[in-house]
């Protein structure tokens, strides 16, 4: 499908910030609904059937990764983390999150790169295959498991950038991802029927792309759509975007490997 | 053209479907050509306009088109020429909120691709041709 300045200044004041923590997040502003019920029920059958399903060959290659020993120290993450089964059964659920080594909210794939320098090895590109096997792999173990991020708290500054991101018009077409996946869900674009946007299937085999991608890939491609200049790969505004789209979400079940058309 | 200049050429409208401005002068001295605003239409590197619009049209399959817009059949009996072109070129002179985009618009906009930056979707002669054929539609 083909649809086709002014830095975002996030400014988040301590008043924000507090009013947030009294408040609470609430609730999502619309009932959480998978991108699984949008689709047709063939696309349904390939996901619900892991034999069928193109994204089970990551989680695969990322189980083989797993206990694969890797850069200079030789260890594997099964030499620290033992059972994915058992020690990552809810890690998915929980990214992003606020680390406090780093100072800020990061991503599955930056928790991952951290432990690849952990491991002396160097840090795995986005899109690349081992990154979108070990996340699919780490983020199939939570496969079924709601969605709950902490948005409280230190990453509460985060949540309220990733939420003005939603909400902000931009491109030429002068669109938010809200006047599509908040105001036209359910509606169609083209041929395309338009879900929530929800992101707890990622990565997700596309068959637009014939390959995974990740949360990024698809911000980057739903930003272009709009012919915006999409941000790079593990920016903090996606981080951010993510953190806030998982709190959209919450309670939704995670589906990694989620297929989408 | 920027939208403000876009509502100083707006004059009242005439006898309207539709409430609010409308912009009776066309914006080149070239008439309409309405075969080539029938291919702005559909055309997805162009308006586009199918995304969101069904067109009542043989080229373009049941099903083809999106419906975040109602159907453009019979707009050309509802709205006015300078009606048209005021949709067209900057909808949100009629509702700030809409989500159609402002076809002659290339300010105000957030982070557009650089390859973009400054340009207006459409050209003014796209426009003209794509008021001529949205006229046909009765
Ligand atoms: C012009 C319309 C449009 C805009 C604006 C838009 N998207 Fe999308 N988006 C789509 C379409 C079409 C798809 C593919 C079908 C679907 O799942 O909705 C999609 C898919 C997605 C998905 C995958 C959903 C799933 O179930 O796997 C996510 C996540 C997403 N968009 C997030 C965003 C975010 C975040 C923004 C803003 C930065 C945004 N979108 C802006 C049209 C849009
Ligand atoms: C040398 C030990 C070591 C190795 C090797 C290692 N990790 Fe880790 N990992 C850790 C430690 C320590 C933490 C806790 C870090 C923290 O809380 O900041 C962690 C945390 C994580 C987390 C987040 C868990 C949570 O509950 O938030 C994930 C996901 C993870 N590791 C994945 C991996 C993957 C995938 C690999 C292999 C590419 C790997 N790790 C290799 C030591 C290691
Ligand atoms: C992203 C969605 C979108 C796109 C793309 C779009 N429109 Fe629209 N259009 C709308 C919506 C929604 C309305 C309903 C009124 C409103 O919200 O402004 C509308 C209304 C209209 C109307 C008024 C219809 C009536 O019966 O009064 C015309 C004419 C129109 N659009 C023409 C076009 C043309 C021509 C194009 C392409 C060059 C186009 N639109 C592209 C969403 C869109």
């Amino acid at each position: 499908m083909k649809l086709s300045t002014l830095a975002p200044a996030f400014a988040v004041t301590a008043v924000f910030a507090l009013a947030f923590v009294l408040t609470g997040a609430a609730a999502p502003p619309v009932t959480p609904k998978s991108g699984y019920d949008y689709l047709t029920p063939e696309t349904r059958q390939l996901q619900d059937d892991d034999f069928a399903n193109p994204g089970m060959l990551w989680v695969e290659e990322g189980e083989r990764l797993w206990s694969e020993p890797a850069g200079t120290s030789g260890q594997s993450c099964a030499s620290c983390h033992g059972d994915a089964a058992t020690s990552m059964r809810t890690v998915a659920t929980r990214y992003p999150a606020w680390s406090q080594s780093e100072g800020k909210v990061i991503n599955l794939e930056q928790q991952i790169n951290q432990c690849r320098g952990r491991q002396g090895a160097e840090p795995l590109q986005y899109e690349s295959e081992p990154l979108l096997s070990l996340t699919a792999f780490v983020s199939h173990q939570a496969k079924g498991l709601p969605m709950s991020v902490a948005v409280d708290g230190p990453a509460a500054q985060s949540f309220e950038r990733g939420k003005a991101f939603f909400y902000q018009r931009r491109g030429q077409l002068n669109l938010s991802c809200a006047n599509c996946h908040e105001d036209h869900a359910g509606d169609h674009l083209r041929a395309d029927v338009i879900s929530q946007g929800q992101v707890n299937g990622f990565p997700i085999y596309r068959a637009l792309w014939q390959t995974m991608g990740s949360t990024n890939r698809m911000f980057a491609w739903c930003n272009e759509a709009v012919r915006a200049e999409p941000y790079a790969a593990g920016s903090q505004e996606y981080v951010d975007l993510e953190l806030y789209l998982r709190w959209r979400g919450q309670g939704l079940a995670v589906e990694t490997p989620a297929v989408r058309r | 053209m920027s939208a403000a200049l876009a509502l100083a050429l707006a004059l009242p409208s005439a006898g309207a479907a539709q409430d609010g401005p409308s912009l009776e002068e066309p914006l080149t001295a070239e008439p309409g050509n309405l075969q080539r605003g029938k291919a702005v239409a559909v055309n997805s590197d162009l308006g586009n306009c199918l995304i969101c619009h069904a067109i009542p049209i043989p080229e373009v399959p049941d099903g083809a088109a999106g419906d975040i817009g109602p159907s453009l059949g019979g707009v050309g009996s509802r709205l006015t020429a300078g009606e048209m072109r005021q949709r067209i070129v900057d909808p949100k002179a009629l509702d700030p909120q809409t989500v159609m985009p402002a076809y002659y618009v290339s300010d105000g906009l957030v982070r557009v691709q650089t390859q973009y930056a400054g340009k207006t979707i459409l050209t003014a002669q796209q426009i003209e041709d794509l008021v001529a054929f949205l006229l046909t539609l009765k």
